[in-house]
């Protein structure tokens, strides 16, 4: 069989090949004196020098992920010589994932590791240089303790410094070894826990992630190092979200409540020196997004007045007088503000997505496909300091050198620093990768709506391909081109994958991300639409062979998708969606979301939920379905999974469910490693079992 | 010396009490052996022991306890074959059942055989082989041992563990966690060469089997399905000998449920129609000589006593052939009561146990001299279940063992009263009154309305240890059988697409009723309680009645658009219930679901749940919670770990004690 396929899409990274070959070519490669043998099917190269093999370059597996080293939370030693980050991966023998912390020295630009135990998730600077780290590393660790410990940065290993009597979710240094720790702890009026049950008497009582929460808040705390005191700054029944922290003053954000918790979140100050802890804005008053204290007597504060949008609508600038609240609009903004909403199942670890300066706010905003790193003064005026193309996950600026911890050029989030990239903890090369190409198009609605194909790995034209339709979160979420290891895995399997950014989407604005009310409408006629614009750029998607899929808002997509059109052959339908008023009543967020988001609460409008449940289209489907739940997901329960199998069961359509035990909504991307490779390879499986002819399916 | 005042009935007595289940008497009539079972405050669970009683001399004997004694089967008229897990080992790889054996004339017990599967029960049939049932695991891919060496990532997470798969609706069910692909199925076992032989097929869920009196064939039933479990079950014949099986009636024809060998060459079963909810089944004999069905008489009764109690334990017998009779033996449910009945092989039925009650089992065999003995199981009085010697010709029984009577001597324990009414129904109705243990007549009390689950149940006058504790603590407690129970006929059991309305309505007369049949109650602090069905009721009150002052909702329901999908059995009990499926009348559905009015409830409201019920979900609970929460009503939920729908009869004895405590406590709070 003769082949000559074309070379274009393989000139990648540093060997170069300029060859031509047919059933198992040997080529050289411009740079070394090497060779590389390709198989007939393009999946498997392998790069030998002197017949040894150097590398194999293939395409993404189902537990590629495990070799991913995902770098997080760069962050500036006090002198701004080191730069710290954070290092995990996933571990076989824990089926978990092992962190460690990082050192790039600016001097020498040499990266060493200092832990080695494994358990370093995250950091902070203490004055003295060192780090301070939380660990479990005494045999006897009791579980309700949090132990921190202290590595010089010169040498010689980590050292118990010190530890408080909870589990602490955060640790910030405010300074003259002062830390400000966050940590859920039960009211004061709580009963007493019985592990044999569990009394529930508040809503939410259940959070994803978090288990039950029942008569559980996320108080702030502050702790003296030298004379080891703790005290609690907030209230007792407030949940601290957010804070700031300039000399001894400490912003937070929190919402103190009983029985039923509202949604808009009250504004704090609180001082270190004085103990004095002020309300500058009452809870329940108006929508806050993130907080930074700029200034002695003033911070920046994102937020909205009423607006037709609602709550779907973007918040814009505001600033804050310390001595009473008064807030002013510095300027309007029309994007989310305070992290990146690019999606990817491929990273891990956190780190700062806004920063105080002086008169100056950096922070990371998700426009267009990308999140950029911006500043905002005093004067109003925003500027883009990192606006490539990615996304800008977690960053640190020093006098002015900035250091970024993002997803650049297809490759795993590596740190760059001024732009130039400072550590290279993944070798991309051995990855054979397809290349998401961006395509436009306008939908009915007048948008023109940018999303991407990605073609089969070892993609030959003129041959007929199945596709994936993958459909993103939130729907406040945005699918960008940065590297996805399902969509790599997709694409190495021998599938076209193509996806979009529907209306509903982050980073184009309040009008384009609001579709409340509107689930299944607009949305769905732009992916739709999306799908035979990609049918009409490549010929060589077989239509007969679709697939769709998608997790959270993207599962009540698909659920809705199967029950009003017959387009596609298979369909993967992940921590789903199937019955808003179940939803709103058994959701951790459904006591607020169902108003906002599908436009009403049952008791107002229960017909307005029923008309978006893709449950009431069940009847017309005839899609072969795969549900995905976890069984501790309490953001889309898991009942709402089983409501749709069970609905396709009864009416003969073939179906299937893997029901995870003790994950949540964030199996894809921070679930147990094994657990992440079973999900990845039932998707695979049910898409194969309907979308390849018997001779095409593989053993994998 | 004046009377020894007695004490209340409080939740801990629990642990006094001792459970009599499964007798069976011996080949011969002489000796009828039987289990009893009391809570184990140590361990938390339940202890078992084997016992026998003398029929000739009244002497009851524990031949067995250690590591639990219980399933007894006669080997001969002296020697008894039990299980135990005596020899059970802390870890132990495989799954295996070991029997022992124990003569009823002395020594102690060794172990006999030991079979390599979780095996439900054991039969002999003939020399050396047994018929034996046992739980199947028919996935292709197996659940996995748990891999503690992992070598690639695929071998990590285990199916079973980190995950399941679902394939079949159900998928899982109550009591037994995920069944997916797993069938109760038939093994004859060997004892010659320990080898397992399967009988039924593949994919069959065993629901009903007898073996001939003669040992040559074995008669099952069962549907047969790897995608979705329909009622269609036919039929089957296994010939021991020829080791073939061969389908007697087809599954579309009759559903067969209960079978039984009515000797060697007819079989008793019975069949069900499923078009409205309610429906009893229709009995039929199969002659094997001449392959014919006959219809019997229609008797408008299920098999088995429906008569509720919290306060029993194990199981008995419902249905037994005696060849030296010909007469079939089987209980049914009366009104507030269950008998045991006979009937001949024309389907004549004819009542042979004549006391109020509860039969919760039996046996029955015939003497050297041909005379017929049968011994039951029973709820008399206000006795917990005790074995009784019937005598068949009268009805007259006598009291053969008495585990509980110091207990019920020693505590005031308050009768329930009845009385019946004709409601506006058209219906007869009984209600039943406790009164308050420290009663004075003139005196206002607070009253607990109970309701019954199933709704295919019944409440009677035999001991609920809820109500008891309940009446000692100084309430009325009272209860009746609305509309959709058991005991009057598949017409009064069937509100299909009525419910909220028909059942509502003869529940709310019934207060009325006893309100005015015990004015001593104070109509200002009446609760309601109930559970499963029993808890669909009581969130119905929660929006649609203003009348009481606090609602404990157990186990219950909230949203029927929910509830017929993600449950064991909603797809086809509840959906028949409702008379259609969510994506075809939401109008209907959500009208009969009590979270439609559930945000209008002004009653604090306590909900009990256990977080493996599969037959109410907890999220039926949970909606029901938010819902009220969010209206600002005092609403609290109690959800339990690792319980099943059984909690309130089978759960862990702390936790049973723990769901008594919140359930007097709400009410406590508000009526007290």
């Amino acid at each position: 069989m003769e082949n000559q396929p074309s070379v274009a899409f393989w000139s990648r990274g540093i060997y170069k090949a300029e060859a031509h070959f047919s059933r198992f070519g040997l080529f050289s490669l411009r740079k070394t004196d090497a060779a590389c043998i390709i198989d007939l099917d393009m999946k498997i190269w392998k790069v030998m020098i002197n017949k040894e093999e150097v590398f194999a370059v293939e395409a993404m597996k189902v537990d590629s992920f495990c070799e991913f080293r995902f770098v997080s939370n760069p962050g500036f030693s006090p002198d701004g010589s080191r730069i710290a980050f954070v290092v995990q991966q996933a571990d076989m023998e824990e089926n978990g994932y092992q962190g460690d912390l990082y050192l790039y020295e600016r001097q020498t630009k040499t990266v060493r590791r200092l832990t080695t135990a494994g358990d370093a998730k995250s950091y902070v600077f203490t004055d003295r240089g060192s780090l301070l780290f939380a660990a479990g590393r005494e045999k006897d660790e009791k579980r309700d303790t949090t132990s921190y410990y202290e590595i010089p940065v010169h040498g010689g290993e980590a050292y118990k410094k010190f530890e408080v009597p909870f589990k602490a979710t955060r640790i910030f240094h405010a300074g003259n070894g002062r830390y400000l720790l966050l940590a859920a702890i039960p009211v004061t009026d709580a009963e007493k826990e019985n592990p044999a049950y569990q009394v529930i008497d508040e809503v939410p009582f259940w959070f994803n992630g978090k288990g039950f929460t029942n008569k559980k808040r996320q108080n702030l705390y502050l702790y003296q190092e030298d004379t080891g005191d703790l005290l609690r700054i907030s209230e007792d029944t407030a949940e601290v979200s957010e804070f700031s922290v300039r000399g001894n003053l400490v912003l937070y954000k929190a919402y103190p409540w009983t029985d039923v918790r509202g949604s808009y979140e009250g504004v704090y100050l609180y001082n270190m020196e004085t103990g004095e802890n002020r309300c500058l804005l009452e809870k329940d008053v108006r929508r806050t997004g993130m907080i930074c204290l700029w200034a002695d007597d003033e911070a920046l504060i994102t937020s909205c007045e009423d607006n037709p949008h609602g709550d779907r609508k973007y918040m814009d600038f505001y600033t804050m007088k310390l001595s009473d609240g008064e807030m002013k609009l510095l300027t309007p903004y029309d994007f989310g503000s305070g992290g990146t909403n690019v999606g990817s199942d491929a990273r891990m670890g956190g780190g700062r997505s806004i920063k105080a300066g002086d008169g100056v706010c950096y922070f990371i905003t998700t426009r267009g496909e990308s999140a950029f790193l911006c500043s905002i003064d005093q004067s109003g005026v925003i500027r883009d300091l990192v606006a490539e193309k990615g996304s800008c996950d977690s960053f640190d600026i020093y006098d002015g050198h900035i250091v970024v911890c993002g997803f650049y050029d297809n490759k795993l989030a590596e740190l760059y620093l001024d732009g130039v990239q400072i550590t290279s903890q993944n070798n991309m090369e051995q990855w054979q990768l397809s290349i998401p190409e961006e395509v436009t198009f306008t939908a009915s609605d007048g948008y023109t709506l940018t999303g991407w194909i990605m073609k089969p790995v070892g993609y030959i034209p003129g041959k007929k391909y199945p596709a994936i339709l993958n459909i993103h979160g939130g729907p406040r979420s945005a699918f960008g081109s940065i590297l996805y290891h399902e969509m790599q895995v997709w694409a190495g399997a021998g599938y076209f994958v193509f996806f979009t950014n529907p209306r509903g989407s982050d980073g184009f604005g309040t009008d384009f991300g609001d579709v409340s009310g509107r689930y299944g409408t607009i949305d769905y006629d732009n992916l739709m639409e999306f799908t035979d614009h990609v049918l009409s750029c490549e010929p060589d998607i077989d239509e007969s062979r679709l697939g769709v899929t998608g997790g959270s808002y993207g599962g009540f997509m698909t659920n809705w998708i199967i029950g009003h059109t017959d387009r596609f052959a298979a369909a993967a339908s992940q921590r789903s969606i199937a019955n808003w008023i179940s939803y709103e009543y058994s959701s951790d967020i459904g006591h607020t979301f169902t108003k906002y988001d599908l436009g009403a609460f049952a008791i107002e409008d229960v017909k307005k939920l029923w008309d978006q449940s893709p449950i009431q289209f069940v009847g017309n489907c005839k899609t072969p379905t795969l549900f995905i739940h976890s069984d501790s997901d309490y953001r889309c329960n898991v009942s709402e999974g089983i409501e749709m199998f069970a609905a396709l069961k009864v009416l003969g359509v073939e179906t299937r469910m893997c029901m995870f035990r003790g994950e949540n909504h964030e199996l894809s991307r921070s679930g147990k490693p094994g657990n992440r490779v079973v999900r990845i390879r039932e998707i695979l499986d049910w898409m194969d079992s309907h979308l390849k002819p018997e001779q095409e399916k593989e053993a994998r | 010396m004046g009377e020894v005042k007695k004490l209340p009935v409080i939740r801990e007595d629990l642990y006094q009490f001792h459970f009599v289940s499964d007798v069976s008497l011996s080949p011969d009539g002489g000796l009828a052996a039987y289990v009893v079972t009391q809570a184990d405050k140590e361990e938390n669970g339940y202890k078992s022991s084997l016992w026998v009683v003398d029929l000739s001399t009244g002497r009851n004997r524990k031949l067995a306890e250690r590591g639990g004694a219980k399933s007894p089967v006669w080997l001969d008229s002296g020697r008894i074959l039990f299980v135990s897990g005596r020899d059970k080992m802390e870890h132990e790889d495989k799954p295996c059942t070991r029997y022992y054996e124990i003569s009823v004339n002395g020594g102690e017990a060794s172990l006999y055989l030991t079979v390599p599967v979780k095996a439900d029960k054991i039969r002999p049939i003939g020399d050396k082989l047994w018929l034996l049932s046992a739980v199947a695991d028919e996935n292709e891919s197996k659940t996995r041992e748990i891999n503690q060496h992992a070598r690639t990532w695929d071998e990590v997470a285990v199916r079973g563990k980190d995950y399941d798969i679902y394939e079949e609706l159900p998928f899982r069910f109550n009591g037994k966690g995920v069944i997916n692909r797993k069938r109760p199925v038939l093994y004859l076992f060997s004892e010659a060469d320990s080898s397992l032989k399967r009988i039924t097929p593949k994919f069959l869920e065993t629901v009903s089997y007898d073996v001939s009196p003669d040992h040559k064939y074995v008669a099952f039933c069962g549907p047969v399905f790897d995608s979705i479990r329909r009622p269609e079950s036919a039929l089957y014949l296994y010939d021991v000998e020829a080791g073939t099986t061969r389908e007697l009636v087809p599954a579309d024809r009759h559903n067969t449920g209960h079978v039984c060998f009515m000797g060697n060459r007819r079989i008793f079963y019975t069949g069900s129609t499923r078009e409205r909810m309610g429906k009893n089944p229709r009995f039929y004999t199969y002659d094997l000589d001449t392959d014919c069905v006959t219809s019997l008489p229609f008797h408008d009764m299920e098999i088995g006593s429906s008569v509720g109690s919290d306060a029993r334990y194990g199981g008995g017998r419902s249905l037994r052939y005696s060849q030296e009779t010909g007469h079939l033996y089987l209980t049914r449910t009366s009104w507030g009561d269950s008998s045991l009945m006979s009937m001949d092989t024309d389907g004549n039925l004819t009542q042979v146990s004549r006391e109020a009650g509860a039969v919760t089992g039996f046996d029955v065999c015939t003497l050297a001299d041909g005379t017929c003995r049968i011994v039951l199981s029973a709820m008399r009085g206000q006795h917990l279940v005790e074995l009784y010697l019937l005598n068949p010709d009268d009805g007259s029984e006598k009291k053969l063992t008495s585990f509980n009577d110091n207990y019920l001597d020693t505590h005031t324990i308050s009768a329930p009263e009845s009385f019946r009414y004709m409601g506006k129904s058209g219906y007869e109705m009984e209600a039943y009154v406790i009164r308050p243990a420290d009663y004075t007549p003139g005196k206002q009390y607070p009253a607990v309305f109970q309701i019954h689950g199933g709704p295919k149940g019944v409440s009677g006058s035999v001991f609920f240890h809820e109500f008891q504790c309940l009446a000692s603590a100084g309430y009325f407690v009272f209860y009746g059988n609305p509309r959709g129970s058991d005991g009057r006929g598949e017409a009064y059991a069937d509100i299909t697409e009525v419910f909220g309305t028909d059942d509502f309505n003869d529940l709310m007369e019934l207060f009325d009723e006893v309100l005015r049949h015990a004015p001593d109650i104070d109509e200002t602090r009446v609760g309601a309680c109930g559970g499963s069905y029993g808890g669909f009721m009581c969130n119905w009150m929660e929006g649609h009645t203003d009348r009481f002052a606090a609602i404990v909702s157990q186990r219950s329901i909230s949203n029927y658009l929910t509830k017929c999908l993600y449950t064991d059995i909603g797809y086809y009990a509840n959906w028949l219930q409702m008379g259609a499926y969510p994506w075809e009348d939401f109008d209907k559905i959500w009208s009969m679901s009590p979270l439609k009015e559930a945000v209008n409830g002004r009653t604090p409201l306590l909900l009990i749940q256990s977080d493996e019920d599969y037959r109410c979900w907890m999220d039926e609970a949970v909606q029901m919670f938010s819902a009220v929460k969010r209206q600002g009503v005092d609403t609290r939920m109690v959800l339990f770990h690792g319980e099943n729908h059984e909690l309130s009869r089978g759960g862990k004895p702390e936790n049973r004690l723990s769901r008594l405590k919140e359930l007097m406590g709400w009410f406590d709070k508000y009526l007290s």
